[in-house]
């Protein structure tokens, strides 16, 4: 190995902006940097002073692919904080908002991002004249989750119906049934989903992570549950602070986490949850889950799409189910109180666990906010991983590694925008 | 002569409006955002919706171009409105029929921004792109999050409204050479 310097500048077909520095010694990689410079938007510091009940439609401005993750996280642990409970109803409701964002950003990242990369195309619009009816499949099943998107939250792109103790909102039974039969499709379109990506090539490239994930005994998780990790660990949220730590690191305007004690990297996302929870898939996805050949848990990232798409089996299942039982409740949110105090919640982002913290005043406002989303979670892992994979991908030609790289980081589907609270690849050679 | 009652009271059906049925298979779609001059797109599609009957064009406002990919099939003629970058001064308006060099793709950064072209192009490879695709925009003026619609755009708002009627109606319609 020479002394070779690799950048990539601007990652493609990642969300947001980011770069990646690689630099090669005589002997081995000597330093990998996923550079975010997406500027910071410093949402943390934005709600300050504000009502509470503006933090589900500010912090839904954070992304456009994962609004109802913050909403959700936000939500939960401003409720947290005002010791309000929601009744079963609204809490399945809000489940089916979030089988909606699942569908259609796995979905995107699947067939758009992801998927080119194991056919061999450069970009998604090379693929979708070859593979035409695939795509088209994966555009409706996208459509799919934003129809209900719309029905639920009032709008695909930053839906406006969430609220601290429920919905605005109730949604009619007939919207939600004129929604089954596309559902009922789009089932059968996530089960070909499944076994399309299954099909594909993956290297042989296993990594060591600690997998981290919301668990749940009853179901697959997404709004509540413990913390649970791959070491046996099932932790309470209040706990996440103390057991998670964000640190800034020079050439990142996003935060990297890693283990407070161990100071260690941990994965979060699909291949986590999966892994963790394999037994809490819907019927259909945990057959799938065997079918596809697959050792749950995967510590293999190129396998990470077809976790998602599992996870997209579910998520059109348990709708499914939803909107088939559908009794309209007879209250949209539960009535609450003012008072000081402080509340956190986890959900479960389509990228992975989205811890929020808000202390809150006796009149109703935030004093203070933290966010801690799945990709800046992810970053310190995705370098130890891109180190682990320098030497295997490494030939003479340094665009061919860059693409390599960048190939990785998509397997991770790193929400940048979000990670920066702000794929250049530049390699350096001796 | 006398007529029976229920002639009068249910006379000879009036002669279909044609206009009515004209523009069914059109979609106009406004791009954009609550933000300043980027409500451009949206605000000209809630002019529109004053000028027609309704659902005749079919009018829709959208955060994305990707959202695009939802309401295309079966559109045998396909209107965008939105602000852009690259003409002269703020407020002023032109068309491009696709395909047209001035909507080159780019990079294509991110799922979040999948860029208009990009989707037009996506979309063409399907197989799915409506035979006539126009796309006007309006060049925006500097401006933050948060801003109003800035004065000339505002002003120069209605005449883009009127340059759309017109070419909706064929009579000055949309070419390259606009």
């Amino acid at each position: 190995m020479s002394g070779r310097r690799i950048k990539v500048q601007a990652l493609t077909r990642v969300e947001g902006e980011g770069g990646l520095y690689i630099k090669l010694g005589p002997q081995d990689v000597e330093e990998v940097c996923l550079e975010i410079y997406e500027p910071p938007r410093l949402f943390e510091a934005l709600l300050r002073g504000r009502p509470l009940e503006d933090v589900p439609d500010i912090t839904a401005r954070i992304c456009g692919i994962c609004p109802v993750a913050y909403q959700m996280s936000s939500v939960h642990a401003l409720e947290s904080a005002l010791g309000v409970t929601v009744p079963p109803a609204i809490r399945q409701l809000r489940r089916l908002l979030y089988c909606g964002e699942w569908i259609e950003s796995h979905t995107l990242h699947m067939y758009l991002l992801n998927a080119p990369d194991f056919l061999g195309f450069e970009s998604g619009l090379a693929m979708a004249e070859r593979y035409p009816d695939e795509v088209n499949r994966g555009l409706r099943m996208k459509k799919h989750g934003n129809q209900l998107l719309e029905v639920m939250g009032g709008r695909a792109i930053h839906p406006i119906n969430v609220a601290v103790g429920g919905f605005f909102r109730l949604p009619r039974a007939e919207d939600l049934q004129r929604l089954v039969p596309d559902f009922e499709w789009g089932l059968q379109a996530a089960v070909e989903t499944a076994r399309w990506v299954a099909g594909f090539e993956f290297p042989d490239f296993c990594r060591d992570y600690q997998l981290v994930s919301l668990a749940h005994p009853e179901e697959y998780p997404m709004n509540e549950g413990c913390i649970a990790t791959s070491d046996g660990e099932s932790l309470a949220v209040g706990s996440f602070e103390n057991e998670f730590e964000e640190r800034q690191v020079p050439h990142s305007t996003a935060l990297h986490a890693v283990r407070r004690h161990a100071q260690t990297p941990y994965l979060v996302g699909p291949l986590a949850r999966v892994g963790l929870n394999v037994d809490q898939l819907s019927p259909t996805a945990r057959r799938l889950a065997v079918e596809v050949g697959i050792a749950w848990p995967s510590r293999n990232p190129f396998q990470s799409i077809v976790a998602r798409a599992l996870e997209v089996v579910h998520a059109f299942e348990e709708a499914l189910t939803i909107l088939r039982d559908y009794q309209r409740p007879a209250h949209a949110r539960v009535a609450y109180d003012y008072r000081d105090g402080r509340g956190c919640a986890a959900t479960e982002a389509p990228r992975g666990l989205l811890y929020h913290r808000y202390d809150v005043t006796a009149d109703g406002k935030i004093r203070l906010a933290k966010i801690v989303p799945p990709t800046s979670q992810n970053q310190a892992q995705i370098e130890t991983d891109l180190r682990g994979w320098v030497p295997v991908a490494l030939q003479d030609d340094d665009d061919a590694v860059a693409r390599s790289c960048e190939n990785l980081v998509r397997c991770y589907d790193p929400c940048i925008s979000c990670s920066t609270h702000f794929l250049r690849v530049q390699i350096e050679r001796p | 002569m006398l007529r029976s009652l229920h002639q009068l009271l249910d006379p000879l059906p009036a002669r279909p409006d044609r206009t009515t049925m004209k523009f069914r298979q059109t979609l106009v779609v406004g791009l954009g955002s609550p933000h300043g001059d980027d409500q451009a797109g949206w605000l000209a599609t809630d002019a529109l919706a004053q000028r027609f009957p309704p659902n005749d064009p079919v009018l829709r406002k959208a955060n994305s171009a990707s959202e695009l990919l939802d309401w295309i099939d079966g559109v045998g003629r396909l209107i965008i409105v939105d602000a852009c970058l690259g003409l002269n001064r703020p407020g002023e308006f032109r068309c491009w029929r696709w395909p047209h060099r001035a909507m080159a793709i780019g990079k294509w950064a991110g799922s979040h921004d999948m860029p208009l072209a990009a989707v037009l192009d996506l979309a063409h490879r399907l197989g799915r792109l409506p035979p006539r695709v126009e796309v006007w925009g309006i060049q925006s003026g500097e401006q933050q999050l948060g801003d109003d619609l800035s004065a000339a755009v505002r002003d120069a708002l209605p005449y883009l409204v009127d340059a759309i009627v017109e070419s909706l109606h064929e009579v000055t319609p949309c070419t390259n050479d606009h």
